[in-house]
């Protein structure tokens, strides 16, 4: 199973030196991976269908206990199958489409890391590691998006849609790691069966906000719906791939896996219906709308996405029966009409519905499987798409609570998905033949083969339903659903509600198609409102958070000391003031009747020089202020019979003294810029922080202290040391060591001291 | 007699004057070196103090080191100013803006 | 009380060593004739390799106090050492180059850059307030003059006088918090304080407002909101090879002292600390992150993405747990490990009198080097926290250790700021792949740097593949160290 999702990784790595050395049959080979992988999977559905979870595990992060798990269960299996399955076309594909072009190594190397990351992503038992597969899709989606990066469009789109999904995807990792604590295992296997203790659990709220915006991003739900749309200036072959069966199903995947763990509540049915019926309506509307082919397949992506969301969050037998066949269909046919859309680009050159007509004579196969694949789209007898529309309508018939609104939503959408159907299968292909910029032929088979193939399948499974109904989806709504439900897929279910309204939607369809002409402009006229909607939602929230940033910059980092300054004391005082409001409400009465006279002038006179330093525009006045600053704080050492640090202090006074009046014999006199309201602005902050200070430092007299812990030096500094001295024996005896680090400091100071001397006089010498 | 909380109010005043120095200083950096001193030198006289009253010489240890780097520090701070003299021609702390953003 | 003896020299021994090589290597610079100071370059590299060399040597989970207890050597402070080293290793190569590039070869950088080092040495190994100063301002002081370095640029000197002033200020809080400290405890020694304060009534004031202090002179050499306002001037104004330096490796240092301080030290105030550290995180994730969107300048934006990254870090110290505490080591060297690489590509992207740090500069650079395109894609992904790159494993360990604390609503915050903080790498990832490039010069290198940026990149890649290796070193120090402290 390793084996299976890292091949893709490693061809993936190879594929750049391999592409120029393998010439035109690339793309055919490359095609075997995904083949071997497809029948690989494929040889598990017996096994699978029988009920049976399969689990594969190895070691990964033991530090944060996490492992590679893999679970091959029925939803798994059926991703793996189209993701491969699918893969194998678009690799034959692009090995024709994409022939010749620079990168094409690059195009192998990311399309098929791509394609592993997305099995692992679906194959994944462990959250973390599926979370590490999301992202990984999200960055080479991103980087196939940017492949044709000439295209100006292409990138004011490449950094939209990555900034959603991996700011979705952020999200979602918040969400799993919630999930993760609500479950108590960062497996699914164990998850799954422990839905119930999920749902009660306090954090389920905010998990399940979580989880959903990162797969809403993903699946391009309303309304995040957006980007999708702008990613289509992707090459052909990867928004087939990634835009219609695989990434953006992704989301949808994650859901349905989450089904039995965080599904059946209230929240879950209103929040996935509700936004899901959204997005379909949305997705039918927009597509309608456009006449880019490829807009127009987005789309109706985005429709299809919306209705599978609101087929999961109704979640009845239903509704989940109608999800795994609707994926499955829609996989198919869309799969096609991307490809289909490809060829017309690639033999006409035109990517614009209204330019195309007439083009059956030329290329009639292309034609004819485009016919099939939009009759499916359109959910018309006898193709598949029909099976999973009409179980679609029983579906959202039957909801609870929101029935009637979702019922009316889905046959609005039908009826605008099937003008859409005629547009892609009939338009380009009959009517008179219009210009084109190339002559067309008929596609090559390499092209072919993808539509092909799946059209086919479309065709196939709605005459026999129950082909891939018995084992693959029954296995696949099984593990949605958490329990067994039976899946029974027909074409033919009797006149009833269902069929009326498919039939109506057809009709309705049909008469917006033969409108299609008026219809559509008057939408695209619709597209002044466009600026309430959430793309430009988006926009305007990038644009704020530039400008707050902005704003803020200008504010705080302005270049001045004296703000940086300011910012930090501020924050400091606001701390303190903080601890003293909320713990010592009552303030301090201070005893200072035991203050000596001569101490008391001492101090007196040092305040007044430090007041003095600060405020004086004399700079020898500084100094010396400073001086008789620092001798009085030596004085008050010897009051304490420290007289070694005092003597120090004295010596260290007088040489700073000395350097700073060589100093200042340099510099320019004093200038005054400051105007007074800052002045007293500033001498308030000043104030209250001293105030703040010193009511701490009154605070503190209430405070007891711990009796002295060590009379040693005392003691033994005669004994030991045989010095009188105490201090004299500290330093050159009991902490020599730390002695010599002191002398060592000094030294290297006074060689950067001579080192300055000496540059000076070199300097004037030159 | 002069109890310990005097010695610490004396300390914290320097302190607050050393930092009320260095932000309603605008006219040189060279009153804001002065100024970190004096920082330096109340917190010297909170471990003297308190040195003293625990009878614990590890604090008065601890000034020695605080006086050697300030030593250091002031030495560093002079090189770096004189630099920024000779580039700028100006120590005056409003002039000090050209990065930002 | 003990005269010092062989055992203490012994635990102290890397420190001994490169204090005197670093000695060696100043006399060699200045002696040596070398235009390209080669020989000191080699010395240095060569004092780095004799340190690893004395810490895998001495590797133990014994806890060793030494010179009065002032000292420790415990596997934290030789797993912290050894990364000091391995990450000014790369450093200096980096250094290197760019001094060549730019014409301005000076040995000092590298001996300035030893007794930073060294300064980290003794701070990873303080147990003695007295200790941990010391070897904060050796790491300051050394740092100042590297900023200044350049000595006839007006921008590096206005730099280093803020940096100088501000990291003074600094200093002199955490000076005074630790006097009060003395006060309330009676001793400096960060053991006895431990159990001075385990003893002193939860609400001693003066503990309170020491604690406070020091928590605002450790916020600021982290850089943490609000203390920060020096980090994006000096990281533009210092030559981008000092800024490599200091942006990176002291960060070690500084969850050092995190760690000594508040943790060894003030461990019993847990309580008290912890919701100072969630103010300075939130605050540090979201002014760094927005504000990092508006840069033009690279280095600017990755001064304030390291904000961003140091709140990050303080949620995992914040959690007061072993875990959390392995966790934020972990952040540490994942932090340090992407910040090289970031500033390595930008040091590639220079050349003689040019800085290469406006955004415009590094457009398109998908056309005029794919590898270094590749190599900043790599970083910027993982700086933002997408797997499978390093990066990720790192957030995502911290989220968990605060979310297993039961602060939810901070790991939610910090996602929300995290992916406002996407943005802005996105951007660079966009501007590398999808613009037109504005310069054309080629990108030169030597090949050395090339093998050095090229592994750098790899190193995220495949310790994000399999982080397992690197997060088990940081989980296993504080398993181990618990039977010591506990």
């Amino acid at each position: 199973m390793l084996l299976a999702v890292l091949s893709g990784f490693i061809l993936a790595f190879l594929a750049p030196w391999l592409t120029p050395r393998l010439g035109r049959a690339v793309g055919w080979l490359f095609g075997l991976l995904p083949a071997a992988l497809f029948v690989w999977f494929a040889s598990f559905i017996p096994v699978v269908a029988s009920g049976e979870t399969l689990l594969f595990s190895y070691p990964w992060v033991p530090g944060l206990d996490i492992n590679l798990t893999f679970l091959l269960d029925g939803l798994s299996l059926l991703f793996a199958l189209l993701i491969s399955g699918i893969g194998t076309f678009i690799v034959i594909y692009a090995g024709y489409y994409l022939h010749g072009e620079a990168y094409q190594g690059r195009f192998y190397l990311l399309i098929l890391a791509f394609m592993a990351s997305m099995l692992g992503l679906v194959l994944s038992s462990n959250l973390v590691a599926l979370f590490v597969f999301w992202e990984l899709t999200s960055i080479t989606s991103y980087l196939l998006i940017g492949y044709h990066h000439e295209e100006g469009k292409a990138r004011a789109s490449a950094l939209q849609g990555l900034f959603v999904t991996v700011a979705g995807g952020l999200a979602l990792l918040a969400g799993l790691v919630l999930l993760a604590v609500a479950g108590g295992s960062y497996e699914l296997s164990e998850l799954l069966t422990s839905g119930d203790v999920v749902r009660e659990h306090a954090l389920y709220l905010p998990l399940l906000l979580l989880i959903l915006l990162g797969t809403f991003t993903k699946s391009a739900q309303f309304p995040f719906h957006f980007w999708l749309p702008n990613a289509m200036a992707a090459p052909t072959p990867v928004s087939a791939y990634l835009h219609s069966a695989t990434m953006v199903k992704a989301g949808v995947y994650l859901m349905a896996r989450l089904n039995p763990t965080l599904g059946g509540t209230e929240t879950w049915l209103l929040l996935l219906g509700l936004i899901g019926a959204t997005t379909m309506l949305i997705g039918s509307y927009m597509a309608l709308r456009s006449t880019g082919v490829k807009q127009v397949l987005a789309y109706s992506t985005v429709m299809a996405l919306g209705t599978l969301t609101m087929l999961i969050g109704v979640g009845t037998e239903k509704a989940i029966t109608a999800a795994v066949a609707f994926l499955l269909a829609h996989s198919l046919y869309k799969g096609a009409l991307f490809m289909i859309a490809g060829i017309i680009d690639h033999e006409t050159g035109i990517k614009d519905f209204r330019e195309l007509g007439g083009l059956r004579s030329a290329m009639p196969l292309t034609a004819l499987f485009a016919g099939i694949a939009a009759l499916s789209l359109a959910g018309i007898a006898p193709l598949f798409g029909f099976v999973a529309k009409e179980l679609m309508f029983e579906a959202v018939l039957e909801a609870p609570a929101i029935g009637t609104v979702i019922t009316l939503f889905a046959v609005a959408s039908a009826m605008m998905v099937v003008a859409i159907a005629a547009v892609i299968g009939l338009r380009p292909w009959f009517g008179p033949r219009l210009p084109t910029k190339k002559t067309p032929h008929e596609a090559p088979p390499s092209l072919l083969a993808g539509p092909a193939v799946l059209a086919t399948l479309g065709l196939l499974f709605g005459l026999l339903p129950m082909l891939p109904g018995q084992h693959l989806l029954s296995a696949a709504a099984l593990a949605v659903a958490g329990e067994p439900i039976e899946v029974y897929l027909s074409l033919w279910h009797g006149f009833n509600l269902p069929l009326l309204l498919s039939a109506t939607s057809l009709a309705v369809g049909l008469l917006l198609y033969w409108q299609w002409s008026r219809v559509q402009p008057a939408l695209a006229r619709l597209a002044a409102w466009d600026h309430l909607g959430p793309e430009r939602g988006y926009e305007k929230v990038m644009a704020s958070i530039v400008s707050i940033s902005d704003s803020h910059t200008r504010l705080v980092q302005n270049g001045y000391l004296r703000y940086y300054i300011l910012t930090i004391i501020s924050t400091l005082l606001l701390l303190l003031a903080w601890t003293i409001l909320t713990r010592y409400p009552v303030l301090p009465s201070p005893d200072l009747s035991g203050i000596a006279p001569h101490t008391f002038t001492i101090l007196a006179i040092t305040a007044l020089a430090a007041l003095y330093a600060v405020t004086t525009r004399s700079r020898l006045g500084a100094v010396a202020a400073l001086g008789a600053l620092g001798f009085g704080v030596a004085l008050i050492y010897v009051l304490f019979s420290a007289a070694d640090v005092g003597i120090t202090q004295v010596l260290v006074e007088t040489i700073t003294v000395i350097m700073l009046v060589l100093v200042l014999f340099r510099l320019p006199g004093f200038l005054d810029f400051t105007l007074s309201g800052s002045r007293l602005r500033d001498g308030f902050i000043a104030v209250l922080f001293g105030g703040t200070i010193t009511l701490i430092l009154l605070m503190t007299t209430e405070v007891q202290f711990f009796p002295p812990i060590s009379e040693y030096f005392i003691e033994n500094s005669g004994p030991l040391g045989h010095g009188r001295n105490i201090v004299n024996v500290i330093l050159v005896d009991f902490r020599a060591i730390d002695t010599l680090g002191e002398i060592f400091v000094l030294a290297l100071a006074a060689i950067g001291v001579y080192a300055m001397l000496k540059l000076r006089a070199e300097d004037r010498k030159s | 007699m002069i109890v310990l909380s005097d010695y610490l109010i004396l300390a914290a005043i320097l302190f607050a004057l050393s930092v009320a120095g260095i932000f309603i200083n605008r006219k040189n950096v060279l009153i804001l070196l002065m100024c970190i001193e004096l920082m330096l030198l109340a917190v010297n006289i909170n471990f003297v103090a308190f040195s003293h009253f625990l009878n614990d010489i590890a604090g008065q240890v601890f000034v020695f080191f605080i006086l050697t780097v300030a030593a250091a520090e002031a030495a560093i701070g002079l090189a770096i100013l004189v630099v920024l003299f000779r580039n700028r021609r100006t120590i005056n702390v409003e002039d000090l803006g050209s990065l930002k953003g | 009380m003990n005269l010092p003896g062989t055992q203490d020299y012994l635990a102290a021994l890397p420190e001994i060593v490169v204090a005197t090589l670093a000695c060696i290597v100043l006399l060699i610079d200045l002696w040596s004739n070398d235009r390209e100071r080669l020989l000191t370059w080699l010395a240095t590299q060569f004092t780095l390799l004799v340190g690893i060399v004395l810490i895998i040597v001495q590797l133990s989970t014994d806890v060793t106090y030494a010179f009065a207890g002032t000292y420790v050597k415990d596997i934290l402070s030789d797993v912290l050492k050894l990364f000091i080293f391995i990450g000014a290793g790369v450093a200096f190569l980096y250094m290197r180059e760019y001094l060549r590039i730019h014409n301005e070869m000076k040995g000092e950088y590298f001996t300035l850059g030893l007794f930073a080092v060294l300064g980290m040495m003794v701070l990873a190994s303080a147990s003695h307030m007295i200790t941990l100063y010391l070897g904060l301002e050796l790491l300051s002081l050394s740092l100042y003059a590297l900023v200044a370095m350049r000595r006839d640029s007006a921008q590096s000197a206005e730099a280093a006088m803020k940096y100088f002033m501000l990291g003074a200020i600094a200093s002199g809080m955490l000076l005074y918090g630790m006097s009060m400290i003395y006060g309330a405890t009676g001793s400096l020694d960060l053991r006895e304080v431990a159990d001075a304060v385990a003893q002193a009534r939860s609400d001693d004031l003066i503990l309170i407002f020491g604690l406070v202090f020091i928590v605002a002179g450790i916020a600021f050499k982290l850089g943490a909101v609000p203390f920060h306002m020096w980090a994006p001037d000096v990281y533009q104004g210092a030559p981008t090879a000092v800024t490599l330096f200091l942006a990176t490796v002291p960060k070690l240092a500084a969850f050092a002292m995190l760690m000594r301080l508040l943790v060894d030290g003030l461990g019993p105030l847990h309580d008290q600390w912890q919701g100072m550290l969630i103010i300075l995180a939130v605050l540090s994730m979201a002014i760094g992150n927005l504000v990092a969107i508006a840069q033009e300048n690279i280095r600017r934006m990755l001064a304030y993405s390291t904000i961003s990254h140091v709140g990050f870090l303080l949620l995992g110290v914040l959690s007061g747990t072993d875990q959390g505490y392995a966790a934020a080591l972990f952040y540490t060297v994942v932090y340090m490990i992407m910040g090289l690489g970031a500033f390595g590509v930008l040091v590639m992207l220079g050349r003689a009198g040019f800085e290469a740090d406006r955004l415009s500069d590094i457009k398109g650079l998908n056309q005029r080097s794919p590898w270094l395109a590749g190599v900043m894609l790599v970083m910027m992904f993982s700086m933002a926290g997408v797997p499978p790159f390093l990066g990720f494993w790192a957030k995502f360990a911290v989220l968990q250790e605060v979310v297993a604390v039961g602060l939810v609503w901070l790991a939610v915050a910090a996602v929300v700021f995290s992916i406002i903080g996407a943005f802005y790498y996105l951007r660079i990832v966009k501007l590398i792949y999808f613009d037109e490039a504005e310069e054309q010069a080629p990108i030169r290198g030597s090949s050395p740097m090339r093998v050095m940026v090229s592994s750098n990149g790899l190193v995220v890649l495949l310790f994000g593949l399999f982080p397992a290796p690197l997060l088990g070193i940081c989980i296993a120090v504080f398993t181990r160290i618990e039977l010591v402290i506990g």
